[in-house]
C-alpha cells in the first residue's frame, strides 16, 4: 500500500505548530519521527488529511542532564544523553533497531499508539474480520464491549520515566503546563493520555533527586532487537547512603506493555522495612495487579507476560537491593 | 584433491559490488517509458461464490487504463501439469482470503488502488475449511471438485517396502511420537515483482522475480493463449527465492493480461502482506512416526504418517506429499519402510515448495525420535548414527541410487569440532548439546514436463577472444552465475574476468528448468562443463567457436507407482551439532553455537558453500524458535516482518561451517548441492540439545518460551 494523500505542514516554531493545529480544527496528526504514524497511515488506520511535522522545531530537540526535548531522536539520546541517568539511554538502545532509532523520537515513544493484534493490521485483514473499536468499529474484537480499547501501551521509555518520577511539559493553546508522568496516561487505548486535541508534549523533566536513584529496566520480547515489549519492568530504588537493605528510603516500580497504559506504584521506607526482594515484589505486585489489563492481544499469552513481569521484578529488586540484611 | 586454477577458490559472487552499492537493478528498479502500475483486489472471504463483479466505476476513474476480472482469463495453470488448478483471478468462487478477484492498471499505483475501492463484488459465503483433518472427511462444499471421494484431499501416497508389521514384532526397541509444525515463509527480502510489456506486434516480454523463467514462459503462453515463441521471460537481479518464486504466479498472468489490454508496460510489485498471501510457503504438517531397532543397535523399520495442509491450490504439493515420505529414508539403512501421506486442500493461502522441500519437518521428527531411541537404548547418538548409515554406491530400500556419501565424515567432524564426547549428558542442568543428520536430493532426476531438456548451456568465443556462457539457469542470489563462470574458466584455463555470463532470458539462453530442487550446480554445472569442453575441441579443430553442453540424468529408480519422486543423480549428506542454554525460569532458549557439516561433493566456491551453511542455520533456527505464518480462520494474522519472527542478526549464534568433500563421480568436478540439504539437521540438533539441557521433548514448532516453561514444570513434577 502507498501512503494516503495528506497535506504536510512544516512549522519551524512551537507557536507556529500550535497555530497550525488550531487552524486545522482537529483534522490533523502531529508527527515527529513518523516511525509509528506513517506505517499506520499506510494501513489506513485513523488517517487524517493533515500532518504537522515537528522536525523543524529546534526547541523540541534540547537535551540536558535533567531535561529531554520530545523530538530528540532515540539515536541522539543514546549518542548525546550521557549526562542523563544511564537507564535512559540503556532503555533507548533496547527500542527497535539502529535505523529506526535515527528517526524515532523520545516523544514518539512516550505517545506510541497502543498496539494490538487486531488493530495493527492491513485493510484486507480488517475487512475480513471486521473493524475494531480503535479503528472505526463499534466494539472490541477481544473483550466484547464498546468502552475500553485494550491496545497495549508499547513504549519502553514510559515505565522508566514513571519510575524516575519524571514530569512532562505540555504546550497548548492555553499555554504550557507541567504534569506528573504518573498522571499523564489513561487506561484506555481510545484516548491513552490526557493530551488535548491541540496539545503537544514538548519536554520530559527529571526530578532534582533523580541521581539518588538506582534504576534499571527489563523488557520481555521474542527477539533481542526490533520487537515491541510484551512486558516491561522498571525499578528505581533510593537509599539513605547505606548499602544495607534497611537503608532503603523508597522503591518505585512501573510496568509497561501489560495493558493500555503503563502503571506505577511506590513503596515507602516503612513499607519496604526489612523485607526480602521477593517479599517486596509480592507487595508491589499486589498493588499493581488490579491495574494490569493484559489480554490476549499480544505475541505471548497474558499469563506468560504477567509471569515474566513478576519474574523480572524479583530479579531487578534482587539486583538493585541485593540480598544483604 | 586435483590442482584446480579457479575451482575450489573462495570467490565473491559476480555482481556483488553492484548489489552492495545499490547499483544492481531488481525488477522493481527497472526503468520503462510510459510504465503503468497495477493493483489487485483481494477477497476478504475464505470460501465464497463470486456472484458478480461490477467494474464500471473503476473503469471510469481518470487514469485507469485497464480493468481485468477472472472471467476474462479462465485457463487454469500451475507448476505441475497434474495440478493445473489456479487461475489468474478468481473465476466463480474464491478459495482463500487474499485471492485476487479483479485487477486495475493505471497511471499510478495510488490511482490503481483508488480504483479498487470502486469495484463492487458480491459474494455468497460457502462453508470454509481450515483443518486438514476435517478435510479428510466428506465435506459439504468441496474446495475443488477433484478432491478425492467428496473430500478435500488433494493427493494421497501410500508406500510399503519390506514388512513393517513383522519388523515391529521383532524389534527390541521402539519409539514413536506425534508432531505438529506451523507453516513458515521463505521470507526473502525482495517481494515478488513483475513488469509485462505487450508489443504492438503481438509479442510479450515479462521481467519477473522468478526462479523458473522457462516454466513461467510456458504458463504465460498457456493462460494468454499465445505461442511460447511469442513470449519472452527475463529474470533480472533477484533478491532471494528459497522456493517462494518457483511457481508461475497469478500476478504474472495479471500483469501480462493488463499489458495486452492496455498496450502499455504494466508493473506489479507486492506489498509484504501480498507476499505472505502468495508465497506458497512450507506446508503446515502433522506427523506421526514410529521407528524400531534391533538389540544389535540397527534400525528395523520406519513407519510414517503425514498430513500436510495444502491451502487452496496445488502448487508443488504432489511432490511435497511424496518427499515427506521418501526423503526421510536417508542417510540410514533400513529394510522396512511404510509411508502414508496426504495433502489436503484448505481455505488458506496455498502451500508449496520451500528450502529443503517436503523433508524438513519429517527429518525433524525422525532425528528427534532417533535421539529418544538412543536414550532408551543407552547408546551415544553419534555412535548409533555411524552404525546405521548407508554406504557409498548402494541402493535404499525404495531404489534410490546412492553414489558419493559423506554422512560418516559429517558426523565425525561435527563430533570432534564440538567437543561432543566431553559434553553429551555431562553439561550442567540448563545447558545441552544435540546432534542430527541430514540428507537431500541434488536435483530432481526427472523434469516436470516429460521431454524437457534439463539443462543446456551454449558457450561461445566472441571475436575479441572473450567467452560468453549462455544458460537459462536462474541466479537467485545463490551464485549460480559465478558457478557457471568458474566451471567454464576452469575447463578453458582462463580467469573469471575472461568469462561473460548471460542467463535466465528465455529468448537468448537455451533451456534450464530453473532454480529449485537444488539442481543448478549439478545439472547446469555439468552442462557448462561439457559446453566448455566442446568449445575447446571446436577451437582445436578450427570449427565455429561454439560449444554446446547438455545435462540429462541417467536412468535410475524403481518401477513402483511414484518411484520417480525423490530420485536424484546424487544426494547430499550433513550433520549438525548444537549447543544451547535454556533458562528454566523463563523458558527462553539461547542457542550458543551451531556446528554444521555438509557433504557438497566438492566446494566449487567454498565462500558460497559457507554462505549456504550459515543461511541454513539462520533459517533452521527461525523455524524452530519463532517463525510461523499465523492463520486465523484463513486470515494471516502476522503478514509483516515485524510480526513474523525471523531470527535477527542479534540472535544468530556462532556458526562453524564444515565443508565435507566426497567428490561425487557424476557432479561437475565432483560437486553436488549445498543450498537445501544443509538446513535439515539444524532444527532437530537444537531440539535434541534442549532435551539434553532440561529434559523436555519439543513436538510442536515453532517452540515458544511459554510452552518450554510449561513442559519444564511438567517434567519437574513427573520426576
Amino acid at each position: 500500500m502507498s501512503l494516503p494523500l495528506f497535506t504536510l505542514h512544516q512549522p519551524e516554531s512551537l507557536p507556529d505548530a500550535l497555530r497550525c493545529a488550531r487552524d486545522l480544527d482537529g483534522s490533523f496528526d502531529f508527527m515527529a519521527g513518523g516511525t509509528d504514524l506513517l506505517p499506520a497511515y499506510t494501513q489506513r488506520l485513523n488517517t487524517r488529511r493533515n500532518v504537522i511535522s515537528l522536525t523543524g522545531i529546534k526547541s523540541l530537540t534540547r537535551l540536558s542532564s535533567h531535561t529531554i526535548g520530545a523530538c530528540v531522536t532515540l539515536a541522539d539520546l543514546i549518542r548525546y544523553g550521557k549526562e542523563l541517568p544511564p537507564v535512559i539511554h540503556r532503555t533507548a538502545s533496547l527500542i527497535a533497531g539502529p535505523a529506526i532509532r535515527e528517526s524515532a523520537t523520545v516523544g514518539g515513544n512516550l505517545l506510541l499508539s497502543g498496539r494490538c493484534n487486531y488493530y495493527n493490521q492491513s485493510p484486507l485483514y480488517r475487512c475480513a474480520i471486521g473493524p475494531c473499536l480503535k479503528a472505526d468499529g463499534e466494539a472490541c474484537l477481544v473483550v466484547k464491549q464498546k468502552e475500553t480499547c485494550y491496545a497495549i501501551a508499547s513504549g519502553d521509555l514510559a515505565p522508566v520515566f514513571l519510575a524516575l518520577g519524571a514530569h512532562f511539559n505540555i504546550a497548548g493553546p492555553d499555554g504550557e503546563r507541567l504534569v506528573n508522568a504518573s498522571d499523564f496516561y489513561c487506561p484506555n487505548g481510545l484516548s491513552s493520555t490526557i493530551l488535548g486535541a491541540c496539545e503537544l508534549l514538548t519536554e520530559i523533566v527529571l526530578p532534582k533527586d533523580v541521581f539518588d536513584f538506582e534504576v534499571d529496566y527489563v523488557k520481555l520480547r521474542p527477539r533481542t532487537a526490533v520487537d515491541f515489549p510484551q512486558a516491561g519492568v522498571a525499578v528505581a530504588v533510593k537509599r539513605n547512603g547505606s548499602k544495607q537493605r534497611n537503608g532503603l528510603i523508597e522503591v518505585r516500580v512501573a510496568l509497561g506493555a501489560l495493558g493500555p497504559s503503563p502503571v506505577v506504584t511506590m513503596m515507602t521506607k516503612d513499607e519496604v522495612g526489612h523485607r526480602t526482594p521477593e517479599q517486596i515484589a509480592e507487595q508491589v505486585w499486589k498493588k499493581l495487579a488490579p491495574r494490569v489489563m493484559a489480554i490476549r492481544n499480544g505475541y505471548y499469552r497474558p499469563s506468560y507476560r504477567k509471569a515474566m513481569a513478576k519474574h523480572y521484578l524479583v530479579n531487578l529488586l534482587k539486583k538493585l537491593i541485593g540480598s544483604r540484611g | 584433491m586435483r590442482d584446480f586454477k579457479v575451482i575450489g577458490k573462495r570467490m565473491p559472487q559476480l555482481g556483488s559490488l553492484e548489489k552492495v552499492t545499490g547499483a544492481a537493478l531488481y525488477t522493481d528498479d527497472l526503468p520503462f517509458e510510459n510504465l503503468h502500475y497495477a493493483a489487485i483486489l483481494r477477497s476478504p472471504f475464505a470460501h465464497a461464490r463470486v456472484v458478480s463483479v461490477d467494474t464500471q466505476r473503476a473503469k471510469a476513474l481518470p487514469g485507469v487504463v485497464a480493468v481485468l476480472t477472472g472471467s476474462e482469463l479462465t485457463t487454469t495453470f500451475g507448476v505441475l501439469p497434474i495440478s493445473y488448478d489456479e487461475t489468474a483471478l478468481a473465476v466463480d468462487k474464491v478459495r482463500h482470503v487474499g485471492e485476487g478477484v479483479a485487477a486495475v492498471a493505471a497511471v499510478s499505483l495510488h490511482t490503481a488502488q483508488e480504483a479498487l475501492q470502486l469495484i463492487e463484488v458480491k459474494y455468497e459465503p460457502l462453508p470454509a475449511y481450515f483443518d486438514p483433518e476435517k478435510g479428510r472427511e466428506i465435506v459439504e462444499s468441496q474446495i475443488h471438485a477433484h478432491g478425492k471421494r467428496g473430500t478435500n484431499i488433494h493427493k494421497e501416497v501410500n508406500l510399503h517396502f519390506g514388512d513393517v508389521d513383522a519388523a515391529a514384532q521383532e524389534s527390541a526397541h521402539e519409539v514413536s511420537g506425534e508432531f505438529e509444525f506451523a507453516g513458515v515463509s521463505h521470507a526473502f527480502l525482495e517481494p515478488h515483482s513483475v513488469v509485462a510489456d505487450y508489443s504492438p506486434s503481438g509479442e510479450l516480454t515479462v521481467w519477473s522475480a522468478t526462479q523458473v523463467p522457462f516454466y513461467l514462459r510456458r504458463a504465460l503462453a498457456l493462460v494468454l493463449g499465445m505461442e511460447q515463441e511469442k513470449v519472452r521471460v527475463i529474470k533480472p537481479c533477484l533478491g532471494g527465492g528459497f522456493g517462494g518464486k518457483s511457481d508461475p504466479f497469478p500476478h504474472e498472468m495479471v500483469a501480462a493480461a493488463l499489458s495486452r489490454k492496455a498496450r502499455v508496460p504494466v508493473k506489479i510489485t507486492f506489498s509484504r502482506e501480498e507476499v505472505f498471501i502468495s508465497h506458497h510457503g512450507r506446508h503446515p504438517s502433522r506427523i506421526k512416526m514410529k521407528i524400531g531397532a534391533a538389540g544389535s543397535g540397527t534400525f528395523t523399520y520406519f513407519d510414517l504418517d503425514v498430513t500436510i495442509d495444502g491451502g487452496a491450490f496445488g502448487s508443488f504439493g504432489v511432490v511435497t506429499t511424496h518427499y515427506n515420505g521418501v526423503l526421510t529414508l536417508g542417510p540410514y539403512r533400513v529394510d522396512n519402510f511404510r509411508y502414508s501421506g496426504r495433502r489436503v486442500y484448505t481455505n488458506q493461502p496455498p502451500s508449496g515448495a520451500m528450502r529443503g522441500h517436503g523433508a524438513v519437518n519429517t527429518r525433524y521428527v525422525k532425528e528427534c525420535l532417533i535421539d529418544e531411541l538412543c536414550e532408551s537404548m543407552e547408546v551415544d547418538p553419534c555412535d548409533f548414527r555411524l552404525k546405521n548409515f548407508l554406504g557409498e554406491n548402494t541402493l535404499t530400500v525404495n531404489k534410490f541410487r546412492i553414489t558419493s556419501n559423506g554422512a560418516r565424515a559429517c558426523i565425525e567432524r561435527t563430533r570432534e569440532a564440538s567437543g561432543w564426547d566431553r559434553k553429551y549428558r555431562q553439561l550442567p542442568y540448563g545447558q545441552g548439546i544435540g546432534v542430527a543428520s541430514g540428507f537431500f536430493i541434488s536435483g530432481s532426476a526427472l523434469p516436470i514436463h516429460r521431454g524437457d531438456s534439463q539443462s543446456i548451456v551454449r558457450t561461445v568465443q566472441e571475436e575479441d577472444g572473450r567467452i560468453t556462457v549462455y544458460s537459462g539457469a536462474s541466479d537467485i542470489g545463490q551464485g549460480s552465475d559465478t558457478m557457471l563462470a568458474q566451471v567454464t574458466a576452469e575447463v578453458l584455463n582462463l580467469s573469471l574476468e575472461d568469462i561473460c555470463v548471460v542467463t535466465a532470458d528465455t529468448d537468448q539462453c537455451p533451456i534450464d528448468l530453473g532454480s529449485y530442487s537444488s539442481r543448478v550446480t549439478f545439472m547446469a554445472g555439468n552442462a557448462a562443463r561439457e559446453a566448455a569442453l566442446n568449445l575447446k575441441q571446436a577451437l582445436a579443430a578450427g570449427e565455429p567457436p561454439v560449444g554446446i553442453g547438455e545435462y540429462i540424468s541417467p536412468e535410475m529408480g524403481g518401477t513402483y507407482k511414484g518411484a520417480g519422486a525423490g530420485l536424484s543423480p546424487s544426494y547430499s549428506f550433513g550433520a549438525s551439532v548444537a549447543e544451547v542454554e535454556v533458562n528454566p525460569e523463563t523458558g527462553q532458549i539461547h542457542v550458543l553455537k551451531v556446528w554444521l557439516a555438509h557433504d557438497c561433493g566438492l566446494a566449487l566456491n567454498p565462500l558460497a558453500v559457507e554462505g549456504q551453511l550459515e543461511g541454513s542455520v539462520h533459517m533452521g533456527l527461525g523455524q524452530f524458535l519463532g517463525e510461523e505464518v499465523q492463520f486465523e480462520e484463513g486470515r494471516i494474522a502476522n503478514a509483516s516482518f515485524l510480526d513474523y519472527k525471523m531470527v535477527l542478526s542479534t540472535d544468530v549464534p556462532e556458526i562453524e561451517a564444515i565443508i565435507v568433500e566426497s567428490e561425487d563421480p557424476e557432479g561437475p568436478f565432483g560437486a553436488k548441492e549445498c543450498g537445501e540439504g544443509a538446513l535439515h539437521p539444524v532444527l532437530p540438533a537444537v531440539a535434541n540439545a534442549v532435551y539434553d539441557a532440561v529434559g523436555i521433548r519439543i513436538r510442536k514448532l515453532p517452540v515458544t518460551p511459554d510452552s518450554v516453561l510449561s513442559e519444564i514444570k511438567r517434567e519437574r513434577r513427573g520426576r
